[in-house]
């Protein structure tokens, strides 16, 4: 029934539908540094960047094409890596993080090639074990800075990718422009004939091969976004931080971690990576003022991630979608 | 010379060990089609078990054996049958993910409950024991924790492939639909499988609570071991593990002897990439 009298009432609520997601998220992370005016809140919006980056990256392998990689963590480690080694050799962060885009993207060629041969749980333990092999070379690496890491210290301004005190409002709107190129990216992927074929290949490998796509080329395309954007989530953090170490980039944990965020958001949607890392930054700041960060985050996080993969795979994305659902019902 | 035998002595000891922590991992795979990620943490659960039955009620190690095989055995139920069975109708998603949060989960808590330090179990009654044979010496912990697996190992294999239970087990792994037709409620076979798997992890955790200090993170290692000689036995295959499991307790110590221990991960992860590569299927599994 149609209680609008428009045409076609339900072609508005579309549109909206359509375009709301883009208002609240882009208007959410645009005004945040002004809403939220502190040098202590931008760190905290900084955190929120580098998590979307990463998870926005994860998801266009890990949800997209189904291919559940818990071995992310050495590409955000390379991005690390390049801009503390360029710290400590004096070359140009920016540059530094063009070049640990080129690193991952090699690197995930040459782990491709034999974690690709192999599917769902094997291919995530093969990346488990890849993840674990990177991070014990670098922690073993004097060159690398063995288990200490890097200690920099960035020049602030642009042409230095560094930003301090009262202006790190600045690195937050360069996150910002980080994110949307990886948003806008996902979205024209998913637009194209890669990202149909992605989903062909999640839904079914045999099927999506038996009907001609190729399906290693494009798994190995999606795993080298992938960690081209987690590279950059990976450069980010280490700026901000001013710090690179084995077990804050190399380790299971950061793979974890990134795993987590887009799997609380949803998975099957652009969106998610983005709403989960606001959850995920609310959840672990909120317990760790709560219960001063003993494990008590890892509690929560873990019982959400059972619950979602028990009764909604889809994340918070996925509720959402149940509720809206529910509101053009009842609207009919 | 007799460096050469110690080393081999030791790589049996921690072979068993790892069997029957792996053997734990296979059963829950073979029968329900689920890969435990969290089976490292079963590991923690069980040595953190025994530590409170020792440091709080006195009881040694060996004793505390049954309480740390009630305790995971007990884990492995309940999450089967509150998040790993409705997982179970989804996709390979949310049974990935499922047993993934329960490794976060059980991580989280044990750090809440028992903070971030190593705790280690004293006075057991085991540690002042040891074998010496010639030039090669067998510390009490780390013998009996082999003896105890193999015995334990021995038993899971003999139930599943002597007695109707164990068949009944077998039938479901290879078809549920089937073994329900005939007279088989797949799901009790389920949650038998995760209470074997549990238990036997269980036990395990006890032993090596012997000689080694517990902390919340201590599942990581046991976890990714277990996972690659399980993928290199073949998902499923009790002896396929079994083999498995010497060959890296093998190479874990070999690797030590030879070159820097800090690697030895990296060599058992390369054997696992490298058989993947070769033979996918695993050792001893069906293609």
């Amino acid at each position: 029934m149609n209680v609008n009298g428009l045409p076609q009432g339900s072609s508005v609520w579309g549109m909206v539908r359509q375009y709301l997601p883009w208002v609240l998220f882009l208007g959410f992370f645009a005004l945040y540094p002004i809403v939220f005016d502190s040098p202590s809140d931008h760190t905290l919006g900084i955190k929120m960047m580098w998590f979307a980056i990463a998870a926005t990256g994860w998801n266009m392998l890990g949800g997209f094409a189904g291919q559940i990689s818990l071995g992310h963590a050495t590409f955000f480690g390379v991005g690390a890596y390049a801009v503390a080694l360029a710290d400590e050799y004096e070359w140009n962060p920016w540059l530094a993080m063009i070049l640990g885009m080129g690193v991952a993207a090699i690197i995930a060629v040459i782990i491709g090639w034999p974690v690709f041969r192999l599917k769902g749980h094997y291919f995530t333990i093969a990346t488990i074990g890849t993840g674990e092999i990177a991070f014990l070379l670098v922690r073993n690496s004097e060159f690398l800075g063995g288990t200490e890491g890097f200690l920099m210290r960035s020049d602030e301004g642009f042409l230095n990718f560094y930003w301090g005190g009262r202006q790190k409002w600045e690195f937050y709107y360069l996150g910002f422009v980080l994110l949307l190129l990886a948003v806008v990216s996902t979205v024209m992927i998913s637009k194209s004939r890669m990202g149909y074929y992605l989903q062909a290949i999640r839904n079914n490998q045999e099927a999506a091969s038996s009907l001609g796509v190729p399906i290693a080329k494009y798994k190995q395309l999606a795993f080298i976004y992938s960690a081209v954007f987690v590279s950059i989530a990976g450069s980010y953090f280490a700026q901000q931080l001013q710090f690179a170490g084995p077990d804050e980039a190399f380790s299971l944990d950061t793979s974890i971690r990134i795993t987590i965020i887009a799997v609380i958001g949803g998975v099957l949607s652009k969106w998610g990576p983005m709403i989960g890392a606001i959850v995920f930054l609310f959840l672990s700041e909120w317990t760790n003022i709560r219960f001063g960060g003993n494990g008590f985050d890892l509690v929560i996080f873990g019982f959400i991630v059972m619950v979602m993969a028990a009764f909604e795979p889809n994340g918070l994305i996925g509720l959402g979608n149940r509720f809206a659902h529910l509101l053009e019902k009842a609207k009919s | 010379m007799s460096d050469l035998i110690q080393t081999f002595v030791n790589g049996l000891m921690l072979g068993s060990v790892l069997a029957l922590v792996a053997v734990g991992l296979t059963v829950i795979y073979g029968v329900v089609d689920i890969v435990n990620f969290a089976h490292g943490e079963f590991v923690m659960a069980g040595m953190y078990a025994t530590f409170v039955a020792s440091s709080q009620f006195g009881f040694d190690p060996l004793l505390a054996m049954p309480v740390s095989a009630a305790v995971v055995g007990l884990i492995g139920v309940l999450s089967f049958f509150t998040f790993v069975r409705p997982a179970m109708r989804g996709t390979l998603l949310s049974q990935i993910f499922v047993t993934f949060g329960l490794m976060i989960f059980m991580r989280g808590v044990a750090q809440t409950l028992f903070g971030s330090n190593f705790e280690t179990i004293q006075g057991a009654w085991l540690s002042s024991q040891r074998i010496t044979i010639g030039d090669i010496v067998m510390p009490g912990p780390q013998l009996a924790a082999a003896v105890g697996s193999l015995v334990c190992t021995g038993a899971i294999g003999w139930f599943i492939y002597r007695t109707t239970t164990g068949k009944a087990l077998q039938a479901t792994s290879q078809d549920p639909d089937a073994a329900l037709m005939m007279g088989i409620n797949p799901n009790k076979m389920f949650g038998l499988a995760w209470l074997i798997g549990g238990a036997s992890t269980g036990v395990a955790a006890a032993l090596v609570a012997n000689y080694q200090p517990v902390h919340p993170n201590v599942g990581l290692a046991f976890g990714l071991t277990a996972f690659v000689i399980v993928a290199l036995g073949g998902f499923g295959s009790i002896g396929g593990a079994f083999l498995a499991a010497f060959a890296v307790g093998m190479l874990e110590n070999f690797s030590a002897f030879y070159g820097d221990s800090a690697y030895k991960q990296v060599w058992i992860f390369g054997l696992f990439i490298l058989v993947m590569l070769f033979r996918p299927q695993g050792l001893l599994g069906r293609a």
